[in-house]
């Protein structure tokens, strides 16, 4: 039976499309209380009063929780791995709000009238502080926005909150401005990135009760269950072994459910009241007060000489992580780290920067994590360079790029906040996932453009990129596989299926082992009472970490079946065959079924219950690598961009899911085409983010969507189970780069602020027609 | 949002009656964007039995009756067949079919959105309004009228003509709002050019009709100065789906387009 | 006030105020597989058919729809399943939230539109948002459901 890169639905799709219950707010109990947030209309102020006498008459009302409610105790609210490389700069409520949408306090009431009704009746008084918005102007600024005295990090991160400095980096490899100064060319720029929102269609939502061990039981739309319940433990000081966070189906994460959104309330709400309670975020709360995209400036410097050889990159990043530091550190190393390895032949690479606090939404994890900024800067600063070098951008990538048995000293200098791992490529198809990229967009005769008709021209642009595969030494993934009468088995991971397909391709991974088909391999993600322990979704981990760990107890498994029929069969174990239904003996015709061997185990002899359980720490992180191409159609009277067509090859080891990994990598193209495009953040002067719901905030729909054609380029990773490495994440790379240097390509308008708007490619057209 | 009172009017008078009574009181057409934007309604008044929603053909008019959905609209075969269809395919142009299966035309027009991508080709193909008050008033008298009349639109009249029509969106993505939406009707040597979502509700540009209208031979000379007179005499201001400059500039190459098409692909 | 509504072809009354919309009835009736994406009618997850035809079920309000044929996803059990079929052979179906109201647009479609193309498939669901899949692959399961006559 094979059960790996063969077409295999999802487990849970049949069930979700016809209705089924999954998701986290189809399981609040009829009397639960609601929860509704009051929320900061300003972006830097102190609260001085609060008056919540009217609200707390109100019939109905359970219970209001301000800042006065709470012992100080900083946290923080991302979800990663402990000692968490992000400052503990939040309160479950303070004093102080920092950004249009923080948190001032909760009403929960019996429904949802009577909550919002009690939220206007209470009045609040601020004292307005002078907000930092612009995030160039935010280190050293007089405004300080995290002044108070108890907030640490927890190892050193860089973290300076009296300039306002969340995080800072400092890394180089020779000596950049030697080897620039030396370069036949070089050219310098700056890129900018915008706050993308995720916009999963399921808003943020959670809901507690108190079960009959009076244990706090939380049912969260999380990416990270085992993460939320630490948290909620140090942040309420409430005993961790009295949490229980279950994590239902997910309806989409892509980061912004990485970190605590409402669980900490919700939870506290709980506990105070002893009744059970649900916080939905409404869909303008997921906009404002939940998770961004790290804004970034990249400043970077490239030098090569005039045969093409790169030379020297210099990359200073400013990154803007809003109100508070939920992965400032990681996702603006991940600039670099995720980044520059892809031109690993340099003499020397300086990597360095801040990340600031602003008064703006907090920014978070979010797919890409930082890579997909830097590729946009490093992918766009190649295309320019080469232009000035009057040599072909592909022959240069060809020339300059990451092969397979290669390494980059970055990968040991660049960890998670800390120290990296040394790596060598024992996998990296980059050369050939050019090469089929140009052949599928016929680069040829199409680059770099052509006249379509008198203001229509159509052209290509591409880009490279890598991503990583875990974070190895850190993240941990468990499973345990237990075994059923009738021979069917349980797999119990806490590996966190947010809809990637996780659950569906970790029983395939089990049931190749075990030689079973997937519908004996029943998954269950992810409840901190009941699966293994395991980091959770992100860091493109799931199918390398929690993949090789479900491998390893599969392996145990089949070992323990082996000897379990040896018992029964009486001889010893290597005299047992098995092709994972029947155990033959060699060379007799005594034999037992899987089916006879489990229902002998539960009822006859030997009885026990088979089960077992192994983990996976990764010792390295082996990047999937990927070339994107873009045909685009550039109307040169209007700057209106339409992309034709998007040919993705993907080098992420063997698929184990072919579809399920086809999906990652489109879903996340069109993500990056969004953040190319169309999904424009716009804050009032005052602070007040504008595109804050999705009929001004625009995703892509399906008619900007272009033709997809993605492949997969044949890779076997030696450390991957079955030889497969990750594919969540890497999709969203490419498109920002891809798309500019296809507008360039079109027009000779390099758009270095994302995203291209139709606006920014006339007036830079007119410009520069005005120019000349 | 809350909504006190549902009130089922008996007739139109009452309606009217009822609607006068507070400024809390609206009229329900499809109620789509009445949930967007209202905060607080103390009577909605049902008028979906009392105001047609069909298409329907006189031997001089297409009469299109208020509650009628953009999506019957879009779909009619006369809204497609008259004008070159410029009113079907700004329809179709508006969100998904789920919003158009609710939105009403009436809802629209009394709405006087200043997005709005019907009003622009509803103001180029000179469409009149029957209102149950006030009888039957052009388009471009109700648009231009400051003070809003209470009153209750029933149909609307779009005269059966042979004019071409032009009818463009501009936005950044399928489901977006406008940028600015342009339509051009050229009924025999009589033009109209309008624009919409500049972002000040649809307007008429009236020197440049009046050029075109007074110009035997319309030449490419001739195009692009109406273009560039239109962008010229509207006004177009910015907010955050685009800056006056873009709007006015879009607008100048969408009415060139546009009147190149009328004058081009004579029936 | 008292409304009956059709749902799924069962007479059911329910008691609503005259602000309720038709997404909290049903939800508070256990239709759960109604669910809210946006509460600002623009991203077509709360999709309903009303006496066939789709519409966002949070913009409608219930009180207006006195008799009125409600179908939910729980309604067209069988189309969905043979729906989903094909979804999973193209590996369409992600995180799932978006798939109910997919089912439903799909359906109300397949009755609408006589052989759609991609073009018309794509206008006709472009109101229903979807951030997981790319759409690409959504779009290619509908083609092959349209084609099963079975
Ligand atoms: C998410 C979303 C996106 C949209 N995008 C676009 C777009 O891109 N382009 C575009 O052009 N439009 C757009 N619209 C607007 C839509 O096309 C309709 O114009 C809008 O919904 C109003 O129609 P309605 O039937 O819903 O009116 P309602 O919300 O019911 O009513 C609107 C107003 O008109 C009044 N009214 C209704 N009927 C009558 C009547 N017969 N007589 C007198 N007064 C009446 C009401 O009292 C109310 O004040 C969008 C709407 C939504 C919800
Ligand atoms: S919830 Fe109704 S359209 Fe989004
Ligand atoms: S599958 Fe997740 S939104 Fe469509």
């Amino acid at each position: 039976m094979k059960s790996v890169n063969v077409i295999t639905p999802s487990v849970d799709g049949k069930g979700l499309m016809m209705g089924k219950a999954g998701y986290t707010n189809d399981y609040v109990l009829k009397n639960a209380l609601i929860i509704k947030v009051l929320r900061s209309p300003h972006p830097f102020a102190k609260i001085v009063s609060i008056d919540d006498e009217e609200a707390k008459k109100l019939t109905g009302v359970e219970c209001i929780l301000s800042h006065k409610d709470f012992d100080r105790r900083p946290f923080t609210r991302a979800g990663q791995g402990y000692p968490e490389p992000s400052p503990h700069d939040k309160f479950v409520f303070d004093e102080y709000v920092r950004y249009v949408g923080d948190e001032v306090l909760c009403v929960a009431a019996i429904d949802e009238v009577t909550a919002e009704k009690a939220l206007s009746l209470i009045k609040v008084e601020y004292e307005v502080l002078e907000p930092v918005l612009d995030f160039e102007k935010a280190m050293n600024n007089v405004s300080v926005i995290h002044p108070e005295p108890e907030i640490h990090e927890m190892f050193p991160i860089g973290f300076e909150p009296k300039k306002n400095i969340s995080a800072s980096y400092h890394m180089h490899i020779g000596n950049v401005e030697d080897t620039l100064k030396k370069c036949e060319v070089v050219i310098k720029e700056s890129f900018y990135t915008q706050a993308q929102a995720h916009s999963m269609m399921e808003p943020h939502a959670v809901n507690t009760q108190f079960d009959y061990q009076n244990r706090l039981i939380i049912y969260s739309a999380t990416q990270t269950p085992f993460h939320v319940r630490r948290i909620i433990s140090q942040a309420l000081n409430y005993p961790i072994s009295k949490i229980r966070v279950i994590k239902p189906r997910v309806g989409g994460g892509f980061g912004g459910k990485q970190a605590i959104h409402g669980e900490i309330i919700a939870s506290a709400v709980t506990i105070k009241t002893g009744k059970p309670a649900a916080l939905v975020y409404t869909r303008k709360e997921v906009f404002e007060s939940s998770y961004t995209r790290h804004p970034m400036r990249l400043d970077i410097t490239v030098g090569a000489d005039k045969d093409g050889t790169l030379k020297a990159i210099d990359c200073y990043v400013l990154s803007d992580t809003g109100a508070y530091g939920e992965h400032a550190l990681t996702v603006f190393m991940v600039a670099g780290s995720k980044v520059l390895p892809l031109y690993n032949k340099v003499d020397s690479v300086r990597f360095h920067g801040h990340v600031v606090y602003t008064n703006h939404t907090p920014a978070g994890a979010f797919r890409g994590y930082g890579a997909i900024q830097g590729n946009f800067a490093l992918e766009s600063a190649v295309d320019i360079l080469c232009n000035k070098l009057g040599m072909d951008p592909i022959l240069f990538r060809q020339k300059n790029m990451m092969k397979e048995n290669e390494t980059s000293p970055i990968f040991a200098i660049m960890g998670e906040g800390t120290e990296g791992t040394a790596m060598m490529m024992e996998t990296c198809k980059l050369d050939y996932c050019v090469k089929r990229g140009l052949e599928l967009i016929d680069w040829n005769n199409k680059y770099p453009s052509k006249k379509i008709n008198d203001h229509i021209v159509r052209s290509v642009g591409m880009a490279i990129a890598m991503q990583g595969s875990g974070i190895p030494y850190i993240d941990m993934g468990s499973a345990t596989i237990k075994l059923n009468d009738d021979g069917f088995y349980n797999l119990l991971v806490g590996a966190t299926d947010i809809g990637q397909g996780s659950d569906t391709i970790l029983a395939q991974i089990a049931a190749e082992e075990l030689m079973t088909s997937v519908d004996k391999m029943i998954p269950y993600s992810s409840d901190t009472d009941l699966t293994p322990f395991d980091t959770g979704a992100y860091a493109s981990s799931t199918t390398f970490v929690s993949g090789n760990a479900v491998l390893k107890a599969a392996k145990t498994m089949k070992n323990k079946l082996i000897e379990e029929a040896a018992n029964a069969l009486n001889c010893a174990k290597e005299e047992i065959g098995f092709d994972g239904e029947i155990f033959n003996k060699v060379n007799s015709t005594e034999s037992i079924t899987l089916k006879e061997l489990s229902n002998r185990l539960y009822y006859n002899s030997d009885q026990k219950q088979l089960m077992v359980t192994e983990s996976y720490v990764g010792h390295k992180s082996p990047p999937p690598f990927m070339a994107g191409f873009a045909e685009i159609d550039l109307d040169t009277e209007t700057g209106e961009v339409k992309v034709n067509k998007y040919c993705s090859v993907v080098d992420c080891g063997v698929t184990i899911n072919p579809k399920l990994a086809k999906g990652q990598v489109e879903g996340a193209i069109v993500q990056g085409l969004g953040m190319a495009l169309y999904e424009d953040v716009v804050y009032t002067a005052k602070g007040k983010l504008i595109t804050n719901d999705f009929m001004s905030y625009r995703i892509p729909s399906r008619m900007e969507t272009p033709e997809l054609i993605t492949e997969f380029a044949e890779s076997n990773e030696p450390s991957g189970p079955f030889g497969a490495k990750s594919v969540g994440e890497i999709g969203i790379d490419t498109p920002p780069a891809a798309i500019m240097n296809a507008i360039y390509n079109a027009c000779g308008v390099r758009i270095k602020s994302l995203p291209a708007t139709p606006e920014k490619i006339l007036m830079e057209l007119r410009r520069k027609n005005h120019e000349q | 949002m809350e909504i006190k009172n549902y009130y089922v009017a008996k007739d139109l008078d009452d309606a009217l009656q009822k609607f006068m009574l507070s400024s809390d009181n609206h009229l329900l057409g499809g109620g789509a964007w009445m949930k967007n934007s209202l905060r607080h309604i103390d009577t909605a008044i049902e008028l979906s039995h009392l105001v047609s929603n069909d298409i329907t053909e006189t031997k001089e008019f297409i009469e299109i009756g208020a509650m009628c959905t953009l999506h019957d609209l879009s779909i009619h075969p006369a809204i497609i067949k008259y004008y070159d269809g410029i009113l079907a395919q700004a329809s179709k142009q508006i969100m998904g079919i789920t919003v158009r299966n609710i939105a009403t035309i009436g809802g629209t027009i009394a709405g006087k959105y200043a997005f709005s991508d019907l009003l622009t080709p509803l103001l180029a193909m000179n469409c009149q309004l029957m209102f149950y008050r006030q009888g039957i008033i052009t388009l471009e008298e109700y648009l231009q009228s400051a003070i809003r009349e209470k009153d209750i639109l029933l149909k609307v009249l779009i005269k059966k003509s042979t004019a071409k029509g032009y009818f463009h969106k501009v936005a950044k993505t399928a489901l977006d709002f406008s940028i600015v939406n342009v339509a051009v009707v050229k009924d025999n040597q009589n033009f109209s050019v309008c624009v919409g979502a500049r972002p000040q509700i649809a307007a008429k540009a009236f020197k440049a009709c009046e050029l075109l209208n007074s110009s035997g031979v319309i030449n490419q000379e001739i195009i692009e100065k109406a273009a560039k007179m239109a962008a010229d005499e509207l006004t177009f201001s910015s907010n955050f789906r685009g800056q006056a400059e873009y709007r006015k500039m879009v607008t100048e190459t969408y009415i060139k387009r546009g009147l190149q098409e009328v004058i081009t692909n004579a029936r | 006030m008292l409304v009956n509504l059709y749902v799924n072809n069962v007479l059911k009354k329910y008691h609503v105020q005259a602000g309720e919309f038709l997404l909290d009835t049903l939800r508070n009736d256990n239709y759960i597989s109604v669910r809210r994406g946006c509460d600002s009618t623009s991203c077509g997850v709360c999709t309903v058919l009303i006496e066939g035809k789709p519409v966002p079920s949070c913009s409608v309000l219930t009180i207006r729809l006195e008799g009125k044929h409600i179908t939910t996803v729980e309604g067209i059990q069988e189309e969905a399943e043979k729906l989903a079929h094909y979804f999973g052979l193209e590996g369409a179906d992600q995180c799932g939230f978006c798939n109910p109201s997919m089912a439903l647009t799909v359906y109300a479609m397949k009755n609408e539109l006589k052989n759609p193309t991609l073009e018309t498939i794509k206008a006709y669901l472009v109101g229903n948002l979807c951030r997981c899949t790319g759409y690409q692959a959504q779009h290619i399961a509908i083609l092959h459901y349209l084609e099963d006559r079975s």
